[in-house]
């Protein structure tokens, strides 16, 4: 498993509170029952700790897949 | 239906939410989460409850029932921290919005809970017909 496929696992399971046999690269919100609009918060108040930055009300609304929290991570990562 | 509809220009919302899932929430540990949905004054009167879970769910789904009335009479979008819900002085909640452009909003609320789920109802007026 990638590193950043690592964290975007680790950082949904501990979030939502689901299983890491949940998270697959298809995984969306409204998917699981834990990712509805209270859980996708407590997703996107974990990944503002981890990266100390605040997150938009507009990317909030497109973090909504695990391959656009994918990509956001791979960003910062990355220091862009 | 829809003539009466856009003759009065209301919009309703409505949610409902589980109070459990804020039973765990700590002030300083889950800040970050807090404050992504609640204003300071809404985190001081729910923590000043002995059940802070029923206040702050209670006050999730009325954020959540406001964005859905919101979204069915102007497509506006705002976030959590910009509703925000206190107690008037007979201890009727209601909304103020801390964001420019929403003055001219009626907003109805009305909160509920039980033992394990907490709901709320909303309906916005649009005072300034065009």
């Amino acid at each position: 498993m990638d590193e950043i496929k690592e964290q975007v696992v680790t950082l949904l399971t501990e979030a939502l509170q689901i299983g890491p046999e949940e998270v697959t690269e298809g995984l969306t919100f409204g998917d699981v029952p834990q990712w509805d609009s209270l859980g996708h918060m407590m997703v996107m108040a974990a990944l503002e700790e981890k990266y100390g930055a605040e997150i938009s009300t507009e990317t909030i609304a497109e973090l909504v897949n695990y391959k656009a929290i994918y990509s956001y991570i791979e960003k910062q990562s990355n220091g862009l | 239906m829809d003539e009466i509809s856009h003759a009065l220009d209301l919009g309703i919302g409505v949610d409902i939410i589980t109070i459990k899932r804020f039973e765990s929430l700590v002030p300083d540990e889950d800040q970050t989460f807090l404050d992504s949905i609640f204003t300071a004054q809404e985190l001081n009167y729910c923590f000043s409850k002995g059940t802070p879970a029923e206040h702050l769910a209670a006050r999730y789904a009325g954020k959540e029932a406001v964005i859905k009335a919101l979204t069915s009479v102007k497509k506006v979008s705002v976030n959590y921290r910009e509703i925000e819900i206190f107690n008037n002085n007979y201890g009727v909640p209601e909304v103020r919005f801390n964001k420019k452009g929403l003055e001219k909003l009626k907003t109805y609320l009305s909160l509920s809970h039980c033992e394990d789920k907490a709901l709320a109802f909303v309906i916005i007026e649009v005072l300034d017909h065009e």
